[in-house]
This record gives C-alpha cells, sequence and structure tokens, in this order.
C-alpha cells in the first residue's frame, strides 16, 4: 500500500512541531483523508498515554536515569560491612606500627641520627627545666 | 477529480464521516477540559448541514475542506471571544486526555499495556521521545545512535503498540 505523504507529520503535529501553515495544511488533509486520521487517531491515544501515564509506564527508567553513580567509598562500604572496614583499618594500623618499631630497634645507631637524638633530648630537657 | 456538491451529498454519511474528525479538532484546540467543546461541535455540525441545505457547498473544493474552513472559524470565533471575557486566555495543554473525551479509554488500557510488554529498547526510545519530549537529534545523541535509527525505533515500538491495538479490538 503506498504511503500517504502526510503520514511523517503525523509525530510533529501531535508534538506541537509543525509551523502554523504545515498545521493548518496538515489538519486540512486529516479532513480529507480518512488513512490519515485514522492513524492520527491512533498515535494520539498511545501519546496520551504515555503522556498521561508515564511517570507509572517509564518508573524504572526513570529511577535508573536519576540515580547518580555512587563513588568509590559507596562502593567500597556497600561491598564491605562497616564492621569489616574498621577490623580493617585497626589491623593495618597495629600493623604499621609493629613494622616500625622493630625498623626502630633493629636500625644500627649512625652518628647523625645519635646527634640528632642528643639535640632532640637536650632541647626536650631544656623545656621542661624552663 | 469532479468534486460533490451540495445536491449530491447524503447528509447523514457527511455526520457520520465528520463528527469525530471535528471532534478532535475542536478538542485538540480548545482542550477538553473546556466545557464548550460538546456545543461548539454541535454548533459546527448544524452550521454543515445548513449550508449544504441551502446549496452554499458548491463543490469548488472537496467537502473535507468546506467542513474544515466551517472548523476553523468557528474555533477561532470562540478563542476571540474568550479572550474579550478574559483578560488571558490559558493555552489549552496539548495532552488533557483526548482519549477520554473520544471515550477511548479502553484503546488506552490496551495501549497501557502494550506499551508496558515492549522490550525496554523500544520503552526507553518512547519514553525519551514522547514523555520527556526530546528531539530525534537528541535522543539520538543520549543512545548514541543516529537519528534515522530514533525514527525506525520509535516507528517500530509504535507499530508493536498498535499492533496489540488491533488484535484486541
Amino acid at each position: 500500500m503506498k504511503k500517504c505523504q502526510y503520514e511523517d507529520l503525523i509525530d510533529d503535529y501531535l508534538l506541537g512541531r509543525l509551523s502554523p501553515p504545515e498545521r493548518e495544511a496538515f489538519e486540512e488533509h486529516y479532513f480529507n483523508c480518512s488513512l490519515c486520521f485514522q492513524k492520527l487517531q491512533e498515535q494520539d491515544a498511545i501519546i496520551s498515554v504515555i503522556k498521561s501515564q508515564g511517570a507509572e509506564l517509564f518508573q524504572d527508567i526513570y529511577a535508573r536515569e536519576h540515580t547518580k553513580a555512587p563513588s568509590w567509598l559507596e562502593r567500597l562500604s556497600a561491598f564491605l560491612p562497616y564492621r569489616q572496614v574498621a577490623v580493617a583499618v585497626a589491623t593495618a594500623a597495629v600493623v604499621l606500627l609493629i613494622v616500625l618499631g622493630i625498623n626502630y630497634f633493629n636500625k644500627p645507631s649512625s652518628p647523625s641520627s645519635s646527634l640528632l637524638m642528643t639535640w632532640s633530648e637536650e632541647s626536650l630537657s631544656l623545656l621542661f627545666l624552663r | 477529480m469532479k468534486q460533490k456538491t451540495s445536491a449530491s451529498l447524503n447528509l447523514e454519511e457527511v455526520i457520520k464521516k465528520y463528527r469525530p474528525v471535528i471532534t478532535f479538532k475542536v478538542i485538540k484546540s480548545i482542550g477538553s477540559q473546556t466545557p464548550d467543546w460538546e456545543d461548539i461541535v454541535e454548533e459546527i455540525l448544524t452550521n454543515v448541514i445548513e449550508k449544504i441545505q441551502t446549496g452554499q457547498f458548491r463543490g469548488e473544493s472537496s467537502i473535507g475542506t468546506f467542513i474544515y474552513t466551517i472548523t476553523q472559524r468557528r474555533i477561532i470565533d470562540f478563542i476571540r471571544l474568550k479572550s474579550k471575557s478574559f483578560s488571558h486566555v490559558p493555552e489549552p495543554e496539548p495532552y488533557k486526555s483526548p482519549v477520554e473525551a473520544l471515550e477511548n479509554k479502553e484503546m488506552a488500557d490496551l495501549a497501557y499495556q502494550a506499551i508496558k510488554k515492549l522490550k525496554p529498547k523500544y520503552r526507553e526510545i518512547l519514553y525519551l521521545y514522547y514523555y520527556r519530549g526530546l528531539t530525534r537529534e537528541e535522543v539520538a545523541q543520549r543512545l548514541g545512535i543516529t537519528p534515522k535509527k530514533v525514527s525506525e525505533r520509535v516507528h517500530y515500538a509504535l507499530k508493536l503498540v498498535k499492533k496489540n491495538l488491533k488484535i484486541k479490538k
């Protein structure tokens, strides 16, 4: 069946996207073409449903569109519960302290470090004596 | 093609054929929330019958164009009259549920069910194009496809919905 040249204007007419002369020409056409009028009615019914009940119809798409992407911290906390994160942080702190402590006591004392120590001890004792 | 004249027209057929068309045009122009729309449709039909009966339709144009001109003039008169009585006439909303006004509630329910059943990519295109009112170009940019592809997808989605309407009718 041959397609009517006005058929492509149905959408733009219903969405109010035609210029006044185009709109008038299209209206005059559907007064004369029952096939276009039938299509216009069907399309209008569908668009009316979308416009009036779209919030309900596209709830999932709307929600997906308006949910912002979570930050890395939110993603991590979603992956690990808060208690696990706290335990992990505490464990890491303890391990770090042990490593630093071992490192400190095992280090051979160099002249510069002993000098630094003496200087800091002296300044501390002066501070407390005042 | 030779146009029909007043004498060769069957009035009953004319009314039967053009009542829904006039109703559609009136509702689109003044909104179904305007209580006068039914009276205006009746006035237009009466006017059409009178003009045909008095031989004012001479077949210079098609009957459709003749009725369209009468309809358009009556709507303009109505809007002018309303503009005089109110300082500001609110613009009719484009989608004041003409579905209900045309007693097509059933069709609306079927359309709702059909849209709900569509594949996500078709529902998404209907959402962006009709519900959000984005242009073809904007939808294309958003989905990373060409505007032509948008038109095709919209067309196919509507075809699927219409198919459902026709089956259930």
